[in-house]
């Protein structure tokens, strides 16, 4: 039997965050009379878009209905980042452009100010 | 200096080469540590669980909560005397010869999408933005739904070499994540059996100590002895 290999660090960091507030836990109450035992927290960014994801999801039905129907489709949304006319692109970020089919979207020019 | 406590194992546990940790004898256990230097990062925790990783190859590692810090060496002792010898032991007895293999199915969102409509549940949209966003949560509970049975039927084989399975949060709604509780020598089983899925891109980590697995609430005992 061959040993099992090490998982890379690559691996482990995409788990990490699940692993966080998991382990074996010094129980709250004798952690008082343990004197110096504590846990430390650690910054792991975890972005959450979910009202983004459901309208997303929202309009690609209607896209999968208008096609149905052979209506023409509305343009391929993006969520926040790209979405048109529920809100304005507040989290570019989470957009994962990978997943969308790159449609041109127009994009609003803004009105030059007039000169004073 | 103040230590990081990182799991406990049997005093006697074989030591790979190259640890970046040490040991504490508490009785027939040992707690496993580090130097505690400065603030702990994504990339210390990353690295000793790395560490944690080599140790379970020779034998079984109960993980401390990532980021458990004492004092000095006495309190490390006590930490692991806080959490009773005999449970400890008895984990330790369980999870010997087991591992946590996590699989992660990301499976199309334009396939699952297709899927659901395909059923039929969802047309037309919301009257008003909060309508909208209330149809678009049924449709990712049904994505959800969709996504779990694909999984199901995929990681049959991973369950099949598994003792044990723990469902755990996915980012995406097209996620699958699941903690197996699988024998160490089934780890690379596991990781071909995960590498041959077609049709969704599929991780496989491990092995590593069962963090999810780990439960040293009294089991109870029959009073006819089994």
């Amino acid at each position: 039997m061959t040993a099992p290999a090490i998982p890379n660090s690559g691996g482990l960091a995409d788990v990490l965050n699940v692993l966080l507030d998991k382990g074996l836990v010094i129980d709250a109450s004798v952690r008082v009379s343990l004197i110096g035992i504590e846990i430390l927290a650690i910054d792991i960014k975890v972005v959450i878009a979910s009202v983004d994801t459901y309208i997303r999801y929202l309009e690609a039905m209607q896209r999968l209905e208008a096609v149905r129907r052979g209506m023409s489709a509305p343009p391929v949304s993006q969520g926040i980042g790209g979405t048109y006319g529920l809100l304005a692109s507040a989290v570019p970020a989470v957009v994962t452009p990978a997943m969308v089919a790159p449609t041109p979207i127009a994009v609003p020019t803004q009105a030059e100010e007039p000169q004073q | 200096m103040s230590l990081r406590l990182h799991g406990v194992v049997r005093a006697r546990h074989r030591w790979p080469d190259g640890s970046p940790f040490r040991l504490i004898v508490v009785d027939d256990l040992a707690v496993v540590v580090s130097d505690h230097h400065s603030e702990l990062t994504e990339q210390d925790a990353t690295a000793n669980l790395a560490g944690l990783c080599a140790l379970l190859l020779a034998g079984p590692v109960l993980p401390l909560r990532i980021g458990t810090v004492a004092v000095d060496e006495e309190a490390a002792r006590a930490a692991v005397l806080a959490l009773t010898v005999p449970a400890l032991r008895a984990h330790l007895e369980r999870l010997d010869g087991l591992a946590e293999m996590h699989v992660r199915l990301a499976f199309d969102e334009e396939t699952a999408l297709r899927a659901v409509f395909d059923e039929g549940a969802f047309t037309g949209g919301g009257r008003d933005l909060a309508s909208t966003i209330g149809r678009g949560e049924q449709i990712a509970q049904a994505v959800a739904a969709w996504r779990g049975k694909q999984a199901d039927a995929l990681l049959a084989p991973v369950s099949a070499l598994s003792r044990s399975v723990a469902m755990l949060d996915a980012r995406e709604h097209t996620e699958d994540l699941r903690a197996f509780l699988v024998p160490l020598d089934q780890a690379e089983a596991v990781r071909t059996a995960v590498a041959g899925f077609d049709g969704v891109v599929a991780t496989c980590t491990g092995p590593l100590p069962a963090f999810h697995f780990l439960d040293l609430a009294p089991q109870p005992v029959s009073r006819w002895g089994w």
